[in-house]
């Protein structure tokens, strides 16, 4: 099912040997046989001319065929002398078809610049298909990301390719700490409580999809997806709903993301070396700086004052411990060295790459003070220093069996600065001014250190078996290895605590993978008919070892155990997830495929009462263009619909009851109750229908994506608080719950302009999710977080219909009609607004519920502009909207009255005007009646996510062994638009961390980047 | 048969075998999925008598757990303390509201607390080889249900106790645990018949310390129901020097108290512009330090607010400092106030009180007549009128300081300070104060008998 690398049918496997000798022949020269001609040339990418490896050049007439080997050339032996059309396809790229000319004796030259194209219906998808299947053969979307959004673009994370490149993708940045993982979201929320990321397979083998030790200090956590090296990348699918990732089974109700990474081909060694050098940097903090001159003393942490401020700026006094420089902030040396190496010979190929990188932060951290054990020293710098090794191997060991080893190891670095919500962070306390936790000192809660470590390993062997009478089998095994390991150190002497103390914590995650699935081809009475099975395995072992240690007795390099008092915990869990599928497709005439499957899911944390867990899918796809009635200037156009279910295994032991093993009477055993347990618990189950279509029109020049899905999430594990009036507090897991969740997806791509000289791209996409919670058990409503709820139905009342927005941004209920049912999305944020804004009077506030906290449109727009096949502009937008942000910031900060924009109420309540102020002044700045709701807004934003202008040296201008070399200006996340008015719209809270809610909380906003990166191939 | 034939055999038996492969391995269930989470420890696992031990010791560290979070909402929440921090919860309860969802972490708390000891009994009573009666374990398992009781009963404006779950026994109340909404003082009058066994099975063990302190908790329940003279008998039978404490510890950080984080690892609440910040840092019942004094040794000078001056309470200088939850200086106040409502002894009522204060060595002071709780200006205790009971309002209130009772003092006094009154210079936003917690909103949405006594936003 989920086997990767399958780029090509079994019919590639079985031409291994042709190929092998092609290869031969590429470097031979000679024609291998009289009285044909050859045909040889190049397929690349006409986006950036780099390269196509493996394209397949075919002249289907003639039933020959041929791959590009690693230089993305090609050699077309034996060709009969006269005309002939030959083909180039390429997975993720529109086909192309030419005609050459072949002489007797004669070879003939024909050059491919293919277009990307991710939804050519001639194109395979893996994911999610139980094996390699054709576009047109699959009923439901699956979105593709290639290798030229990763050549293209600024990248510094997979994840950045994310953002504004495909459909119904939500991936936010979170934070301006380099390191800290994103947010990845597949068409919205549709779990109360468990993650709604997208599982993650590299290869076929499945990974962490969440992050991993939270720092408490930092507020963020690195995420194993950020470890994958984004140069080996050769492409991303995307499956994004329970309609298509019902062979998945449980766990797979948030989508499926699969990452392919490049492959070797047949050849001499090809060597490829990228280098980046930028800078991470930000602009101005909060609000505009009219009256935010020291940018909450973030941006000018010794301002002495202007014309405006004369004497400085009473809210942002100069601190003492500011850097030299004036800033809190800096700009970050960016470098990243990556090489790697393809070649191959007859039956064995490779590919591997070695990456360097260091990525500086944004934070001036400064030097220690003249006084104490490091005194003067610079203190550690903030940012990440990375590198990775890949190996990817394949052999044809025998006739009809391809075997696959991909190895891959990661180190990283990271290196933060305490954030966030946290009395010692560094945010909190410099925008809180003066009202701060350090007596505006604020370099001391530098001399904390924190610290994490990834060391990553993921390995896979992939066996195809190609046997006879169309049967295949697959087998797919691997391991995801990853060592977190996370330091935190006060040391002694540190402010707020005078011994300091010490945090080791170490901790393994391990997936296993064991995937066979098998496939039976065969053509029944002219019904073509592919019959798929197989099993699945899936192991997740986690183990680790926390130590604390505090009160040292003196100063130096510490261990946990230099501390007088010490705790130990250990985490040592396993789950197993396993099940089995069938699947049939049947096609008819080669454009209406019609499928249906099952699976069968059994799981560790299922109740001991609750068994096996069937989910079943159909799907139909018709290619109506294939019909004769179509007409031919409409191109290609499939119609599609599926329908499918995929699910969400509840916790470890949330089926039984059990007791926690506590302390008690200073150190004495004792038991605590733990869980209540509900034998009949299973996994909540998401059934999606989904219906869309795609095609291409203007020779291919544009292509079209229309998705409308319609999720309903039912037996949704809800926490279901017991009455505590029984006693036993905890909440418990039970299926009692009901999410839906609707949403379109419209996508364009078009080559607006083809001339000799100019290539102009460009395309839009549109993604919208839209929860609403219809059920909770009976429960009205359950907190999430900071002011973040589950919310049930309610009927619409008097007083909700009658309420006032007192800002004009509306709220859930507004003018309803008294009686109605009211529905709130997943999750929505509600607090007190002011009802009373006008009046000169002490406000009045109504708890109202203003809209979800997660984007739920997206709007990506990019354009190209590529000149004389050398020079390209390209420019990719993103716009995110429909949902509120809570400022955390502006709220703290009013009621210090250090908010900017409150100087003129503050000063009016100082003056002893508080009752001559209205309800909404007061409702914003007065420090004893503000809310966090008055502080809340909608948070949509536009940014500009990536720029560059790339340019291809002429060959003629390269040196001996270079074959190609492109100099690259880039940059990411330039420009904000955005009327919020907190510290950022993607600031977020809590980093990374796997959490419905959203807030912003004195968090660093995403910082910008800069890059000059040079290309070299030789 | 040919080479072909046997290979194609070959392939489909392959193929069955896959096939069977995949069907075998999800239908080995079992074992193949056991979960391994090891630190959990199952229910059916603890009928045993080696296991009582740890039970009881659970009880109390639950009992801490929660107690603690109470003595800092409490005190914030009545005019023990002002809320100088940056936690949105610290800011209603500083102006005086609280309503059902501030109050879901502590209904749960207490219930906790309350059920761990009424089950847990139930269970030992049940446990083969165990000696239940006259046992040490047993009686200090009935002392934390009277306490717990009491906890709830104090400081929660209504009580309700439900049977337990489907296919559990019958729970600690018996059938007379509906789930309906009782008065606060029903739990009160819970903790009795508990209390008086973990006095008999203390007796009888000749654990001491177990029965000194039921009786006093007897005193404080039957003096919260207005049984005084009851009440002063239990309370006699408690030396002026006794203590019995809610447990801390920094041997795990479950184990600290709360009310140090808060005030020595934060800076969350201050003494100051309260009674105890007026009294002065010479009374040796409630120590503070003022922060904003050179030399004080404290992190920052002012809240986390960044406002108000830090007054950092000293009577828990550790995170180890338990909280007292008996103890015979109260003992001396609860007959203190018998003597005068009762006997309408005034010189016998102030003797009481100075035999708490001696054994402060303060002064003794001296009454100018009965008078009635007249309360501070601004609100809190009157911090200078001489009459009894502003006397014993100051006394009580200083004396039990930090102990979680403050709050039920304001409540069963129907004190002043619930008119609107102010702390730490901050007014009242509303008329009337809170003076108790109400049932948890999670309570209200799960128990449709009680969902009409939640108190909304």
């Amino acid at each position: 099912m989920v086997i990767s690398n399958v780029r090509l049918g079994p019919s590639f496997i079985r031409r291994w040997p042709m190929i092998a000798a092609a290869a031969l022949a590429l470097a031979a020269g000679p024609p291998l046989a009289a009285q044909t001609g050859t045909i040889t040339g190049t397929v690349r990418n006409a986006a950036n001319n780099s390269p196509l490896v493996e394209a397949r050049v075919a002249i289907p007439a003639l039933g020959m065929g041929q791959v590009t080997n690693n230089v993305g050339r090609y050699l077309l032996p034996g060709v009969p002398p006269g005309t002939h059309t030959l083909e180039v396809t390429y997975i993720g790229y529109a086909s192309q078809t030419m005609e050459v000319t072949v002489a007797a004796n004669g070879a003939a030259t024909a050059d491919f610049l293919l277009e990307s194209d991710a939804i050519s219906l001639e194109g395979i998808v893996v994911t999610g298909t139980a094996g390699a299947a054709r576009r047109r053969e699959v009923g439901n979307s699956v979105s593709q990301i290639t290798e030229e959004v990763f050549e293209s673009q600024p990248i510094t994370r997979v994840a950045d390719a994310l953002q504004g490149n495909t459909l119904g993708v939500v991936a936010l940045s979170n934070g301006g700490q380099v390191g800290a993982g994103s947010t990845i979201k597949l068409r919205g929320n549709n779990s109360v409580s468990f993650s709604n990321s997208p599982l993650i397979y590299v290869d076929g083998v499945r990974m962490r999809e969440r992050g991993l030790i939270h720092s408490d200090e930092a507020n963020q956590q690195t995420n194993p997806f950020d470890d994958i090296n984004w140069h080996d990348v050769e492409r991303m699918e995307i499956i994004k709903g329970a309609a298509a990732t019902t062979l998945y089974g449980t766990e797979a109700s948030g989508g499926v993301i699969q990452l392919f990474t490049k492959r070797g081909a047949a050849g001499a060694p090809a060597w490829s070396l990228a280098i980046d050098q930028g800078i991470n940097s930000l602009g101005h903090i909060g609000p505009e700086a009219s009256v935010n001159p020291t940018g909450l003393g973030l941006n000018n942490c010794n301002f002495t004052g202007n014309a405006d401020f004369p004497g400085g700026d009473s809210q942002f006094p100069a601190d003492p411990s500011c850097p030299a420089s004036g800033s809190w902030l800096k700009n970050g040396h960016v470098q990243n060295y990556n090489l790697s190496v393809r070649g191959g010979a007859e039956r064995m190929n490779y590919y591997l790459s070695a990456r360097w990188g260091r990525e500086g932060g944004v934070f001036d951290t400064g030097y220690y003070p003249e006084t104490g054990e490091k005194k003067g020293a610079k203190r550690p710098e903030q940012g990440q220093e990375s590198w990775n090794l890949r190996g990817n191997f394949a052999f044809a060991p025998a006739e009809g069996v391809d075997v696959r080893l991909n190895t891959y190891y990661a180190h990283r670095n990271v290196t933060w600065v305490p954030d966030g919500n946290n009395a010692e962070g560094l945010l909190l306390n410099v925008f809180r001014g003066g009202s701060d936790y350090t007596n505006d000192e604020d370099g001391k809660l530098l001399d904390m250190d924190i610290t994490n470590v990834n060391d990553h390993f993921i390995t896979g062997l992939n066996i195809i078996w190609n046997a006879d009478h169309g049967i295949t089998h697959r087998i797919n095994t691997g391991i995801d290895w990853t060592r977190n390991t996370y330091l935190e150190e006060r040391p002694w002497g540190y402010f707020r605590v005078a011994l300091g103390d010490r945090e080791s914590d170490e901790r393994t995650f391990r997936k296993l993978t064991l995937d066979y699935s098998g496939a039976w081809l065969a053509d029944l009475f002219g019904v073509q008919s592919e019959f798929s099975w197989g099993a699945q395995l899936y192991n997740d072992f986690v183990t680790g070892n926390n130590g604390f240690g505090e009160d040292f007795s003196g100063p130096g390099a510490k261990v946990v155990n230099s501390g007088a008092i010490t705790e130990a915990f250990e985490t040592n869990q396993r789950v197993t997830t396993g099940g089995f599928f069938f699947q049939e497709r049947v096609g008819v005439a080669d454009r209406l495929f019609v499928t249906a499957g099952l699976r069968v899911d059994g799981h560790s944390a299922f109740g001991s009462d609750f068994g096996l867990q069937p989910y079943p899918k159909a799907s139909v796809s018709y290619v109506i263009s294939d019909e004769d009635f179509f007409p031919e200037y409409l191109g290609t156009l499939k119609l599609r619909t599926a329908l499918g279910e995929s699910g969400k295994a509840p916790g470890l032991f949330d089926a039984v009851r059990t007791w926690a093993s506590v302390a008690g009477d200073d150190g004495s055993p004792g038991l605590s109750p733990s869980n209540l347990g509900n034998s009949e618990l299973g996994p909540e189950r998401t059934r999606e229908w989904e219906i869309g279509l795609e095609g291409s029109m203007v020779d291919g020049r544009v292509s079209y994506e229309y998705n409308y899905y319609n999720q309903n999430t039912f037996d949704a594990l809800i926490p279901v608080t017991q009455p505590a009036s029984q006693g036993f507090a905890n909440a418990q897991f039970s299926n009692v719950g009901e999410i839906q969740t609707t949403g379109h997806e419209i996508g364009v791509n078009a080559t607006v302009l083809a001339t000799e000289q100019f290539v102009v791209d460009a395309g839009v996409r549109l993604s919208t999710n839209n929860s609403k919670v219809l059920d909770l058990g009976g429960l009205t409503r359950l907190p999430y977080g900071w002011r973040n709820y589950v919310h049930a139905p309610q009927e619409c009342t008097e007083a909700m219909s009658n309420a006032v927005s007192f800002d004009g941004n509306g709220f859930i209920g507004q003018g309803c009609t008294v009686g109605e049912m009211v529905y709130y999305p997943l999750p929505v944020f509600c607090e007190d607004r002011v009802q009373n804004p006008n009046e000169v009077a002490a406000p009045v506030y109504a708890d109202q519920c203003l809209g979800n906290t997660s984007p739920t449109r997206t709007i990506g727009w990019n354009a190209a502009v590529t000149f004389a096949d050398r020079v390209t502009m390209d420019m990719v937008w993103e716009a995110q909207g429909g949902h509120w942000l809570s400022s955390g910031t502006a709220y703290q900060n009013a009621r210090r009255r250090v908010w900017p924009t409150c100087r003129a109420t503050v000063d009016r309540i100082r003056a002893g005007e508080t009752n001559q102020l209205t309800a909404r002044e007061r409702a914003l700045c007065d420090p004893g009646r503000t809310r966090y709701g008055m502080w809340t807004q909608p948070a949509d934003f536009v940014k500009l996510r990536s720029a560059s202008l790339s340019f291809r040296l002429p060959e003629d201008w390269l040196p001996g062994q270079l074959r190609a070399a492109t100099v690259r200006l880039q940059g990411r996340n330039l420009l904000t638009f955005t009327d919020y008015e907190g510290v950022d719209p993607e600031a977020f809270e809590d980093g990374s961390a796997e959490v419905l809610f959203r807030q912003e909380y004195y968090n660093l906003p995403p910082f910008r980047s800069m890059q000059l990166s040079v290309k070299v191939d030789f | 048969m040919n080479t072909k034939n046997v290979k194609t055999m070959k392939m489909r038996f392959l193929s069955l075998c896959a096939v069977l492969a995949a069907v075998g391995l999800a239908g080995c269930g079992g074992d193949l999925f056991e979960v391994e989470n090891p630190g959990r420890i199952l229910d059916s696992d603890l009928n045993i008598p080696r296991a009582v031990a740890p039970m009881v010791v659970g009880m109390s560290s639950d009992f801490s757990n929660g107690y603690d979070n109470l003595t800092f909402a409490t005190a914030i929440l009545s005019d023990e303390i002002v809320g100088s921090g940056s936690y949105f919860s610290t800011g209603r309860y500083r102006r005086g509201l609280f309503d059902s969802d501030d109050a879901n972490g502590f209904w749960a708390a207490v219930h906790e607390a309350r059920w761990v000891a009424e089950a847990g009994l139930l269970r030992m009573k049940d446990i083969e080889g165990y000696t239940f009666d006259g046992n040490a374990l047993t009686a200090r398992a009935y002392l934390f249900a009277g306490l717990s009781n009491r906890w709830l009963g104090e400081n929660f404006c209504a009580a309700v106790f439900s049977q337990p779950y489907a296919g559990d026994v019958t729970g600690p109340g018996g059938e007379s645990d509906t789930g309906d909404w009782l008065e606060h003082r029903a739990a009160l009058e819970r903790a009795i018949p508990v209390l008086n066994e973990a006095v008999r099975h203390g007796g009888t063990a000749g654990a001491s310390e177990i029965v000194t302190a039921a009786e006093g908790a007897l005193a404080q329940v039957k003096m919260g129901l207005g049984h005084l003279t009851e009440a002063a008998v239990h309370a006699a039978k408690v030396p002026t020097d006794f203590v019995y404490e809610a447990n801390y510890s920094s041997n795990s950080g479950r184990e600290t108290s709360q009310v140090w984080n808060e005030t020595h690892g934060r800076q969350e609440v201050s003494a100051y512009q309260t009674l105890v910040g007026t009294v002065g840092a010479g009374d040796p019942r409630t120590p503070w330090t003022d922060c904003t004094k050179s030399g004080a040794k404290c992190a920052n000078v002012n809240g986390a607010d960044g406002v108000t001056p830090h007054y950092r309470q000293e009577k828990y200088p550790t995170r180890e400092d338990g909280i007292p939850l008996v103890k015979g200086t109260e003992m001396r106040l609860i007959e203190a106030e018998k003597m005068m409502v009762v006997d309408n002894d005034l010189e016998g009522a102030m003797a009481k009180i100075n035999e708490a204060r001696a054994f402060h060595d303060l002064d003794a002071l001296e009454a100018d007549g009965v008078g009635s709780i007249t309360g501070g200006e601004g609100g809190g205790a009157n911090p200078t009128s001489m009459s009894f009971w502003d006397i014993l309002d100051r006394e009580r209130h200083l004396t039990l300081w930090l102990e979680g009772r403050r709050l039920w003092d304001l409540r069963r006094w129907d004190h002043p300070h619930l008119d609107g009154g102010g702390v730490g210079g901050y007014e009242a936003t509303v008329a009337r104060r809170a003076a108790c917690m109400p049932i948890s909103d999670q309570e209200c949405q799960v128990n449709e008998k009680v969902k009409d006594f939640c108190i909304t936003r």
